[in-house]
C-alpha cells in the first residue's frame, strides 16, 4: 500500500511537471500575432444583464456601463430580471428614466435561473456583438473598443477580457486578486493554442451570430453555463480568445465559506461538463484542446487531491501521531527538552524533496512576476506579506477544497446554485 | 464536415523530453546522495572497527594484570564508542529506508552494525562484572513492516529513556526482520521471541509496548540512587507501606 501511494505521488508530480513544462514552452514561444487595427466602424453590440435580487448593486453595475467609451446609439442594455423579490425592477425603472438619451429595455420573467434569463436577453438581442454582464462586475470605460477589433476572423466567436477583482480588501479576496492575475496569463497562453474552456461571466463578448447558431446559453444544467457554453464553441470549432487587454472586475467571495461555494460550482461544473463533451477527449480531430485541456480539466482535481493529501500526510498528520507517544512517557516534557540534541548531517536532507521544492518557487515566482507585467499590475501592490502566504498557502486552501468537493461528488450530492 | 485543428505535437514531445530528463537528472543526483552516504557510513564503521579492536585490547590488557583502577579510563572509552554507535545506527536505518538502488551496500552495512551491537552486548557485560559499574543493558527486537505499530512508540520511549540515564542505560537495536545475517535468529531464538515490540531487559524477556514505568520497574533495581527512577522509588515504597 505505502509503494502504492509513493508511486500515486511520484505519478502525480510527474504529471504536474509535464503540464507546467508544457505550459513553459508555450510562453517561450512567444506570441506570433499581429496587432489588429484600430476599430474603424462601430457595430450594434448588446449588453445583457441578468439580475436577480440585485436592487443594492444593480444601480452601480449599470451607470458604469452606461459611461463605457462608445457611440451610444451602437449600444443596446436588455436587464433580464429574473423573478426577482426585491425592488429590483423599480430600481431598473429608475434608472431607464434618468438616462433616456440610452436604448435600456426591463424584461421581466418569472425564476428560471442565469442560462433562461442570458437566452430571453440573446433572443431579444438586435446587436452583431452580445455581451453579458454579470451585476456585481463592473467595466474600464475602454474595454469595449479594445476587445472589438480582435474579432478579425469569422469563426472567433468570443473573446474575454482581463477579469480582476473588485477593490480586494482583506487577505481572501486578495489571495484571489493575485489568484486572477495569473489566470489571465494562463488563460492568454491557453488562447495561443485555442485551449480556452470557459468564458467567465463578466463582460465575455460573443458573435450573436455563432451562439444563435450553436443553441443558445443551457437552461437546464445551470451549475455553469458560461463553461458549458464555451465547451460547446470548442465542441463545434469556434475560436475563444483570451485578451491582455480591456479590464472588468469584479467581486470576489469575501469569507473561506463564500469561496468554497463558488469553487464547489465551479469545479463540479468543470468536471461534469467535461464529462458531458467526453468525445472531444483526447480527440486529435478537436487539436491542442482535445489532446491537452480536456485531460487537464479532469485531472487537475485529481492532482490537487493528490498533492494535498500527501503534504498534509508527511508534514502534519505523522508529526501529530508522535504527540500520542507522550502518553508512554507519562508526559515528561522536561526531560525531553533537555535530553533535546540536534545530530544533523548535510547527508541527511532529503535532496529530491528540497530540490523539488526550490524548482517548484522559482518557477511560480517567475510566473508570478510575468503575470503581473503582462496584466500591468504592480507585484508590490498589496505587499510582500501577501505574496509570500499565496504561494506558499493559497494553492493549500485550494487543495483543501477540492479534497471536499470531489468528497462531495463521490457521495453524490446535488448542486444547486 | 470536420476542420483540421493544430495540434503541438512538437511542443508534447519537447515537453516529454525535458519531463523525462528532469526525472532522470533527480534519479541520478539521488544515486550519486546515496553513494556518498554509503562511503560516509563505510568510513565511520571503519573508525568504530578500529574503536573496537583497542577496546577489546585495553580490557584484555585489564584481565591479564588485574588493573582494576583502569576501570573508569576503559569504560569512558566503551561509552563514547556505544553512543556514536546508535546515533551511525538510526542514520544508516534512515539512509536504507530512502535508498533506491544501493540496498545491497546499506544491507551489508547494516549487518556490520548487528555484529558491533552484540559485541559491544557481551563487552558491556564484562564491564559490568570487571569494573563493577552500575549500568542496565536493553536489547531491543523492532520490525519495519506495517505490522509493527507500536514499534515507532516503543523507540520513543526507550529514547526518552536513554535521555534520562544516559550512559547508565545501554540499549541496542536489531531489526528483526534482517534475514541475512544469522546473528539476529540466534538471538530471537535464544530468547524465543515471536511478536513485536519485544526487549531483553537484563536477560528477561517482554513482549509487547512497555511504557516507561513499565520499563522502570525492571531496570531501576539495577540502580542504588538514580535521579530518573525516583517516581518508582516513591511507588515502591507506597507499596511496602
Amino acid at each position: 500500500m505505502e509503494t502504492f501511494i509513493r508511486i500515486l505521488i511520484w505519478f502525480a508530480y510527474l504529471v504536474a511537471l509535464y503540464f507546467v513544462v508544457f505550459w513553459l514552452l508555450v510562453l517561450f514561444e512567444g506570441e506570433s500575432k499581429e496587432k489588429p487595427k484600430r476599430l474603424k466602424k462601430f457595430p450594434l453590440v448588446t449588453i445583457v444583464m441578468p439580475a436577480y435580487n440585485e436592487e443594492k448593486r444593480i444601480k452601480r453595475t449599470l451607470t458604469s456601463i452606461l459611461r463605457l467609451d462608445y457611440p451610444k446609439k451602437k449600444l443596446e442594455f436588455i436587464v433580464v430580471n429574473d423573478g426577482s423579490t426585491d425592488k429590483t425592477e423599480e430600481e431598473v425603472e429608475k434608472i431607464i428614466g434618468e438616462n433616456k438619451e440610452f436604448s435600456i429595455r426591463l424584461i421581466n420573467q418569472e425564476n428560471r435561473g442565469k442560462g433562461a434569463a442570458l437566452n430571453r436577453g440573446l433572443r431579444e438581442a438586435k446587436g452583431e456583438f452580445f455581451i453579458c454582464l454579470d451585476a456585481d462586475s463592473f467595466v474600464k470605460r475602454d474595454s469595449l473598443k479594445k476587445i472589438l477589433p480582435y474579432f478579425d476572423k469569422k469563426d472567433i466567436a468570443c473573446i474575454l477580457p482581463v477579469l480582476k477583482v473588485k477593490k480586494p480588501k482583506n487577505l481572501l479576496e486578495r489571495m484571489q486578486w493575485f489568484e486572477y492575475i495569473i489566470n489571465m496569463f494562463y488563460k492568454e497562453l491557453m488562447s495561443r493554442l485555442n485551449c480556452i474552456h470557459v468564458a467567465p461571466g463578466p463582460f465575455s463578448t460573443y458573435r450573436t451570430e455563432i451562439i444563435r447558431k450553436v443553441g443558445y446559453f443551457d437552461e437546464n444544467f445551470n451549475l455553469t453555463e458560461d463553461l458549458e457554453m464555451a465547451l460547446r464553441l470548442q465542441s463545434k470549432h469556434y475560436r475563444i480568445i483570451q485578451l491582455l487587454e480591456g479590464e472588468v472586475s469584479t467581486i470576489a467571495p469575501k469569507t473561506i465559506k463564500q469561496l468554497y461555494k463558488q469553487r464547489n460550482r465551479w469545479y463540479k461544473g468543470s468536471i461534469y461538463n467535461a464529462l458531458r463533451y467526453r468525445k472531444m477527449m483526447l480527440n486529435k480531430n478537436y487539436g491542442d484542446f482535445g489532446l491537452i485541456q480536456m485531460p487537464l480539466i479532469i485531472i487537475s482535481g485529481l492532482l490537487a487531491v493528490i498533492i494535498i493529501s500527501a503534504l498534509f500526510y508527511y508534514n502534519i498528520w505523522s508529526p501529530m501521531k508522535s504527540i500520542n507517544n507522550l502518553r508512554y512517557i507519562g508526559f515528561d516534557l522536561l526531560t525531553l527538552i533537555k535530553n533535546f540534541k540536534i545530530d544533523f548531517h548535510i547527508l541527511d536532507l532529503n535532496f529530491a524533496s528540497i530540490i523539488s521544492a526550490i524548482i517548484m518557487l522559482i518557477v511560480s515566482v517567475y510566473i508570478f512576476i510575468k503575470s503581473h507585467a503582462s496584466t500591468r499590475e504592480k507585484v508590490s501592490k498589496y505587499g510582500i506579506l501577501s505574496i509570500m502566504i499565496y504561494l506558499l498557502a493559497y494553492f493549500v486552501l485550494l487543495g483543501v477544497m477540492w479534497v471536499g468537493i470531489l468528497a462531495e461528488m463521490l457521495v453524490g450530492k446535488k448542486q444547486r446554485w | 464536415m470536420v476542420k483540421i485543428r493544430s495540434v503541438s505535437t512538437e511542443k508534447y514531445i519537447i515537453a516529454a523530453i525535458i519531463t523525462i530528463g528532469i526525472f532522470l537528472f533527480g534519479l541520478l543526483l539521488g544515486l550519486v546522495i546515496e553513494g556518498k552516504r554509503v562511503t560516509y557510513i563505510e568510513s565511520i564503521s571503519k573508525q568504530q572497527n578500529l574503536e573496537y579492536n583497542s577496546l577489546q585490547l585495553q580490557y584484555a590488557f585489564m584481565d591479564q594484570l588485574s588493573k582494576e583502577e583502569n576501570c573508569d579510563a576503559v569504560s569512558k572509552t566503551f561509552e563514547d564508542n556505544i553512543k556514536n554507535l546508535e546515533s551511525t545506527r538510526k542514520r544508516l536505518e534512515e539512509f536504507d529506508e530512502n535508498s533506491k538502488l544501493n540496498r545491497g551496500d546499506f544491507s551489508l552495512l547494516k549487518r556490520e552494525y548487528v555484529l558491533a551491537q552484540v559485541r559491544y552486548w557481551l563487552l558491556a557485560r564484562r564491564t559490568k562484572e570487571l569494573c563493577k559499574k552500575e549500568i542496565a543493558t536493553i536489547i531491543y527486537f523492532y520490525s519495519n513492516d506495517k505490522e509493527c505499530l507500536d514499534c515507532g512508540k516503543q523507540a520513543f520511549v526507550l529514547n526518552y529513556l536513554k535521555g534520562l540515564f544516559k550512559d547508565k542505560l545501554l540499549i541496542f537495536s536489531f531489526d528483526a526482520q534482517q534475514k541475512d545475517e544469522p546473528m539476529i535468529p540466534i538471538l530471537k531464538h535464544t530468547y524465543n521471541i515471536t511478536k513485536y515490540p519485544a526487549l531483553i531487559i537484563e536477560g528477561g524477556k517482554f513482549e509487547g509496548l512497555m511504557d516507561k514505568n513499565g520499563i522502570l520497574k525492571e531496570i531501576c533495581v539495577y540502580y542504588k540512587d538514580e535521579y530518573g527512577c525516583q517516581p518508582y522509588y516513591k511507588s515502591a515504597k507506597n507499596e511496602e507501606t
